[in-house]
């Protein structure tokens, strides 16, 4: 197999590991406009070529498949118009910006790989309780989904375990749901608490379909709740 | 000439925009260009749909790197960039500077003046003090355009700006002697919007010390003494 891999310095550890692991190992042509990543491959004995000769290296056209990951949005693009005309198989580009996704497909990039969607995720669970959080974990195959939610102040309608697997079990959904506590043990009581994380996992439409419904569920323990208070409230009546 | 308007011409086209594409959409949108982009380099409110490629640029508002990125994409040798939320820009008078570039009498086209009353204060410091350094260069009036049409080569640099990337070129250009540059005072001025207003100060000072540093690169001035610019440029300016 040969690989053409296009190299920012902050991927070559991970892209150069794993090929490395790669049985038979494969012919590597690397380029790169840092420096740095032409010294890693004299280290490694792989074959470097500079961004501006990449035009003229004919032996591309027998290439199998193309990495794309370089620092900026814009010169993946620029490369990957360059690479065109040599008619790779299997091109894969690495998107850092989100708004992108879709002059990258309309170039026509076969698959995309987005980078901050898994600095997003994590960052959100974390800051943003009592909402669900989406991902999928390998980009390439985007039909599976995750979602993830953690209880915060929900946790205080008293919702209990089997409520929600009894209205899941009614819907006929190829999907998994697990209950996990704070310190991401498999949770042993009966209803949610504060700091709980409910997983949802299976194919995108399903999940969505879940993930609608629960949050149904969680409104109508909201409205009940706020019926009660508003019963324990003395109000005056005027006139 | 009918076959050239309609047919594709090696001219790229980037519309440089915050957040709205105005009259100037349809200029963008033109046939006559072979490849036609749409930069949004702030922060768009809703997902915007358009005929044209579009492309959002990281980081947010810095003209300078949105600039810099339309020439990465763009792979043809006539570089056409425009504030596509210019009111002023019409397509007779971009085909008019195209053909001058085309023709060979210029390298670089540039009108209608894209300015803040600030900035204009700040730039004519900023010239008067290139003035001493290079008495032979005389930099355009207004501190950023919205009508940029250029040759290729100028713009490919590596120097990195906030805010008037042209300037550069220009200023390449003019060092190379040979070629020529036209600078239009067309009657339409183009205001800049209130989004940037306290950041002019920081525009002017990172123009003015990447000319010094590009100065420095191709051995016009020498390097002890472009350090020492670099330093009075921080007292001086403020």
């Amino acid at each position: 197999m040969k690989v053409f891999l296009a190299l920012s310095k902050n991927y070559f550890r991970q892209v150069i590991s794993l090929i490395n692991n790669m049985k038979p190992s494969p012919k590597v042509l690397v380029t790169s406009s840092d420096e740095e990543v032409e010294v890693l491959c004299k280290h490694f004995g792989f074959e470097f070529r500079k961004l501006m000769e990449v035009q003229s290296i004919e032996e591309l056209h027998n290439y199998d498949m193309a990495i794309l990951a370089l620092a900026e949005d814009s010169e993946n693009i620029s490369m990957f118009k360059i690479i065109k005309s040599f008619n790779i198989p299997i091109v894969i580009a690495l998107l850092h910006n989100k708004d992108n996704r879709d002059i990258f497909i309309s170039e026509g990039v076969h698959y995309i790989i987005d980078e901050n969607e898994y600095i997003n995720a994590n960052l959100s669970t974390m800051l943003l309780p009592d909402t669900w959080v989406f991902i999928t974990p390998i980009s390439l195959v985007p039909k599976i989904k995750v979602a993830f939610y953690r209880v915060l102040r929900r946790a205080l309608l008293g919702i209990s375990y089997d409520d929600v697997k009894y209205l899941l079990s009614k819907l006929n959904l190829n999907i998994y749901v697990e209950f996990f506590n704070r310190f991401g043990n498999r949770t042993t009581g009966h209803v949610l608490a504060a700091g709980d994380y409910i997983v949802v996992s299976g194919f995108e439409d399903d999940v969505n379909k879940a993930v609608k419904e629960l949050e149904k569920l969680f409104r109508k323990y909201e409205e009940i709740q706020a019926s009660r208070i508003l019963q324990q409230i003395k109000t005056k009546e005027y006139g | 000439m009918k076959f050239l308007r309609h047919g594709n011409r090696n001219i790229g086209i980037a519309g440089l925009s915050l957040g709205e594409v105005r009259k100037a959409g349809r200029v963008i949108a033109d046939k006559m260009f072979s490849e036609r982009y749409v930069l949004f380099y702030g922060f768009p409110s809703k997902r915007i749909i358009m005929r044209t490629k579009v492309f959002y640029v990281d980081p947010p508002l810095i003209r300078g790197k949105a600039m810099k990125v339309a020439i990465k994409l763009i792979h043809q040798p006539i570089v056409v960039i425009i504030n596509a939320e210019s009111n002023c820009i019409n397509k007779d008078l971009v085909e008019k500077s195209i053909d001058e570039i085309e023709s060979g009498e210029y390298a670089i086209h540039m009108s209608i003046p894209y300015t803040s009353t600030k900035l204009e204060m700040l730039y004519r410091k900023a010239t008067s003090i290139l003035l001493n350094i290079f008495p032979n260069v005389n930099l355009p009036n207004y501190p950023s355009y919205s009508l940029i049409v250029g040759v290729r080569k100028y713009f490919d640099l590596d120097e990195d700006t906030l805010w008037n990337y042209e300037h550069l070129a220009t200023f390449m250009a003019l060092l190379d002697g040979k070629t020529k540059v036209r600078i239009d005072d067309s009657n339409c001025k183009d205001n800049v919007q209130p989004v940037f207003s306290g950041m002019e100060e920081l525009f002017i000072k990172s123009m003015l010390k990447s000319i010094i540093r590009l100065a420095m690169r191709r051995n016009i001035i020498e390097r002890n003494i472009g350090l020492e610019l670099l330093k009075e440029i921080e007292v001086n300016m403020q």
